[in-house]
């Protein structure tokens, strides 16, 4: 009797951590030329020009643009260290073969799963958002429940990215995500919902859980709702937790915005 | 063609059962043929609350796996003409549920009943997404209380996504709202959230507001459903939320608090159920 209440407690005592999912802004680092002797000239010389212009970022090697010979082994390691050398903090790799890829794992990299808009926007200008955030709606822009962060079949039915309309209540449990444009919802929004935009939202009734504008990182979106009881409000990655309930009066027609990068609200 | 609906709510103990007793009950007295569906395989209360669980010989999920047909597995109310009671296993579980044995079984009892009933288990899981699949519309029960509203409204998106009407694009399937467990004296005391409360979270029509009841509790321990005890609250309840739910109008009652002029206070008791 006694050791199974032990090992009860056992499982109740304090854990040593916790997975939780969340959204970062990485840089991409797109890699042109296998010469690492190469990129630490080029790297150096950045860092001459502008001291802190790395700062110790958190960045994702692109793999896509670097051609190799058939005998042609990329050392890893070395770019690890080169990259490091120069105020850099690379996290994992993208593109590229699979060979690749298991070369990169060897060496510590983490191997990123993109999403398939990826493929579009390699022209973009870095702040390209890489932990995948799966857009639920379909063509019609009606709202398909989608738990996992992840879901590359879902994403080939999504035909145009734009501006997404949606008007019924968006339920506990649902992720509505406005790809390429801004959401906007005429009707509330329930706790436990989570709202993503590459552009602004905006919500025509009262916005509950969570709103994540501007999450490809544009710092100038904006969140503009009737009545404000978020739980979270991100823009750009940016965020803020709100712990106490705000009082009724105070909360509606609130706009917030990025201002020196935090996170401000204002009213309508 | 019947109407299959689902009584749902998300959150458990809220008066699934007891509500999928009384609306089929009150269908039938209405002389619509109704049949009930017990969808909690392994944790079956349906028979109970419909007094008729010393009578199961065959269960769904004999149906489902062509153990007993439906005419042999139906069980016939004794009280009331035109209710059939359908129900779950006790000693299977809930991987024995199939949707296309579901499905077949809708669509034989479709040929002959006005009403399907599918009493839904409490979760998301297997149990409660067949019981929703093949709806044409939903009774949502949620009880004025935080999480069961917030339960309710996860089940509310699930209905939208992970229905076979919402799969195929077709109409979505019709919400209604059926709060129960409802004093409006605590509401009146701030302890207890309002119609107003849960309307503004769940937004979806309200069928009935059936209050707390003494009458609920007796009526599942006789196997009695609440809806034939006439002259309880709850019973009265019921039969308006189904006036409703068939398209009549009818003011909700009990709704408020019941003002006790003098001689109530000093001579009277409070009303049986």
């Amino acid at each position: 009797m006694d050791h199974t209440v032990n090992s009860i407690n056992s499982i109740a005592n304090s854990p040593a951590f916790v997975l939780k999912g969340s959204l970062f802004t990485l840089s991409v680092l797109q890699l042109l030329d296998a010469d690492l002797k190469k990129l630490g000239r080029e790297l150096s010389e950045k860092i001459r020009l502008a001291p802190k212009f790395f700062h110790y970022a958190p960045v994702v090697i692109d793999l896509s643009k670097l051609s190799l010979n058939p005998n042609q082994n990329f050392d890893f390691q070395a770019c690890n260290q080169v990259l490091r050398g120069h105020q850099l903090i690379p996290v994992g790799v993208r593109g590229g073969s699979a060979s690749m890829h298991q070369a990169a794992q060897a060496a510590g990299f983490a191997v990123m799963i993109e999403s398939s808009h990826t493929q579009a926007d390699k022209n973009q200008p870095n702040l390209a958002n890489r932990k995948t955030v799966s857009p639920v709606a379909n063509k019609t822009g009606e709202i398909k429940e989608e738990i996992k962060e992840e879901n590359k079949e879902e994403l080939k039915d999504f035909k145009k990215p734009g501006n997404l309309l949606i008007t019924s209540p968006i339920r506990s449990g649902q992720q509505v995500y406005a790809q390429g444009g801004d959401l906007v919802v005429v009707a509330s929004v329930s706790p436990g919902a989570e709202l993503l935009a590459d552009g602004n939202i905006h919500v025509y009734g009262t916005l509950r859980g969570r709103a994540l504008a501007g999450i490809n990182g544009d710092t100038k979106a904006r969140v503009f709702c009737h009545k404000l009881q978020a739980d979270l409000v991100a823009i750009a990655g940016h965020y803020k937790v709100f712990e106490e309930v705000r009082a009724d009066d105070d909360d509606f027609y609130k706009q917030l915005y990025l201002q020196d990068g935090q996170l401000c609200i204002g009213s309508l | 063609m019947a109407k299959i609906v689902v009584i749902t709510s998300g959150k458990g103990g809220v008066g699934k059962t007891t509500t999928s007793a009384a609306v089929a009950t009150a269908l039938a007295l209405k002389g619509h043929k109704t049949v009930v569906i017990d969808f909690d395989v392994g944790l079956r209360n349906l028979d109970l609350i419909m007094g008729c669980e010393r009578r199961v010989v065959y269960d769904l999920i004999n149906v489902i796996n062509g153990e007993a047909n439906l005419t042999q597995t139906l069980i016939k109310d004794k009280r009331v003409e035109n209710l059939y009671v359908l129900p779950a296993s006790q000693t299977r579980d809930k991987d024995s549920l199939t949707t296309e044995g579901v499905g077949k079984i809708l669509d034989e009892l479709s040929k002959t009943f006005d009403y399907i009933l599918c009493d839904s288990p409490a979760g998301i899981e297997r149990g409660a997404l067949l019981a929703m699949y093949f709806a044409d519309e939903a009774i949502v029960v949620t009880n004025p209380e935080v999480s069961s509203v917030r339960d309710s409204d996860r089940i509310l998106g699930v209905l939208a996504s992970k229905t076979k009407r919402a799969e195929e694009g077709r109409e979505k399937v019709k919400e209604y709202l059926l709060l129960t467990r409802y004093s409006p004296e605590r509401v009146e005391k701030g302890e207890m959230l309002s119609v107003e409360d849960v309307q503004e979270i769940l937004s979806i029509p309200l069928l009935g507001i059936i209050p707390e009841s003494k009458a609920v509790l007796k009526a599942s321990n006789s196997g009695v459903p609440v809806s034939l005890d006439k002259e309880s609250d709850a019973g009265q309840a019921y039969l308006d939320a189904v006036d409703r739910f068939l398209g009549e109008t009818r003011a909700h009652r009990f709704i408020n608090v019941e003002k006790k002029g003098l001689f109530k206070r000093l001579f009277g008791k409070k009303k049986a159920g």
